[in-house]
This record gives structure tokens, sequence and C-alpha cells, in this order.
């Protein structure tokens, strides 16, 4: 579910804007994590696209 | 040497412009139907997490770890550009969209993640903008050019958000998209109530 990346990097920035550094840096952590769980699941089934 | 207000400056302008980069893939998207396949989603990914490093030193000052956020988030992005280039490497397999002055989007999102990650090392050696961070102002306070990148930036992940909502639903983006998932779903689903009554 990419959608939630996007949110969750959204509300990185938010709380950033209210200064909320820590709880941005682990928003951001854990979105991070996601994304390379999703990049790692992408970029392995190649096979599966039109080419 | 740059002065640290020249430094957030030049990053409120490189955040507007991974904005714009966003905003023209948004519209190409939404204009000419080109839907973005999981490998382009988690590149728009990419820059979005580039632009949490920017936003970083917008708030809290130019600081090397907020440069190293930008570069790895920049290596993660451009993997996946890199890995779509690779799929359409060799002569004769296809490519995914139409090209933009010449060249395909995932190629222009490499090129850019590169600029990117060097521009940030290029930041770093100019030491001056992160000598003394204690001291530097925290906040967007008069700075309106900042204030303006945050709300562009917010703006497009937000959209993109509900984008790839729309398109991949609550699970796994398909390879090749052809519609709006969720949207298609309910199109389907007001069609079944029409046909019981």
């Amino acid at each position: 579910m990419i959608a939630l990346l996007f949110v969750l990097l959204t509300l990185s920035m938010v709380l950033l804007l209210f200064q909320r550094s820590m709880p941005a840096y682990l928003v951001f952590g854990v979105a991070m994590l996601l994304n390379v769980y999703w990049l790692n699941f992408h970029i392995t089934n190649a096979l599966a696209l039109n080419l | 040497m740059i002065s640290p207000d020249l430094s957030r400056t030049l990053n409120a302008l490189a955040l507007l412009v991974i904005s714009g980069i966003l905003t023209a893939a948004f519209i190409d998207q939404i204009a000419n139907f080109d839907l973005p396949c999981p490998l382009c989603l988690l590149q728009r990914v990419g820059f979005v997490a580039v632009g949490f490093g920017l936003c970083l030193n917008l708030v809290y000052g130019p600081r090397p770890q907020h440069y190293g956020i930008m570069i790895v988030s920049a290596i993660i992005g451009g993997s996946a550009s890199v890995r779509q280039i690779l799929l359409h490497i060799v002569p004769g397999t296809g490519s995914y969209g139409e090209p933009f002055l010449g060249l395909h989007f995932y190629t222009w999102a490499a090129l850019a993640f590169f600029c990117i990650t060097l521009g940030a090392a290029v930041m770093l050696i100019l030491e001056r903008q992160v000598s003394d961070p204690a001291r530097m102002p925290v906040g967007l306070a008069g700075r309106p050019l900042a204030k303006l990148a945050i709300a562009v930036i917010l703006l497009v992940s937000a959209g993109n958000a509900v984008s790839a909502l729309l398109e991949c639903g609550p699970g796994v983006c398909a390879d090749n998209p052809t519609g709006y998932e969720l949207l298609d779903e309910a199109e389907e689903e007001v069609d079944r109530m029409e046909q019981a009554q």
C-alpha cells in the first residue's frame, strides 16, 4: 500500500512544521522502512511486467 | 562559502523544484491518463522523502544529518528509477509511458536523483552554513519562501496519497495499472445496485 508512504511522509513534514522533530524522525523512519520493503517487493517481481 | 540564510533560500528553491517535478508528473497522469506504475510511485516517494530533508533544513537550519537524509532518500528513489531503466534497456523490451523531451520519466527521475545527491554533497562541502547549528534560528518566522515551499510539497504529497489510494486501493499496486481500482470498484458496485433494483 504505497499510499500509506505518502501519508506517513506528509505527516512527518506536518510534524516538522510544529517543530516535533523526534516524532517526525520516527514517522519518517517507518516510512523509509516500508519504502524499502515495497521497493524490494516491486523490483523482484519484474517478470510480471509486460515487456 | 555560503551563509546559513543563503543556504536556507537555496533549500527552499530546491523544495519548489522537487514539488514542480511531482506536479509535472501529476499533470501528465491526469491530462494524459498516464497512470504511474508501482516503481513510478516509489520514485515519487523518493522525491517526497528528499523533500523531508529539505524541510528539516528550512525549519531547523542546514545541518549535515539533513543532507544525509536527502542523499539516502535520493539513493533509494534512484534505485527504483535505475531498476526501471534496466527493465527496458535491452532493445525491443518496450518502455513505460510516453517520453518527455526524448527521455522517459524514469530516466529523468534517475538524472534528478543524481543531481540531488550531487547537490547535497556540494552543500556539505560548503561547510560554513553548518559550522554552528546551535545558533541557527529555528522555525519559519519571516521566511515566506520557505512557508510557500513547504505548503506546496505538503499539498503535492497529500495529493499523491489520494491518487495512489484510488489507483491501488488498500492492496498491492498492479504492475501495469489500467485504471483507478477504487473508482472502478465503486462504479461496479453502483452498477450492481442498479441492476438489483
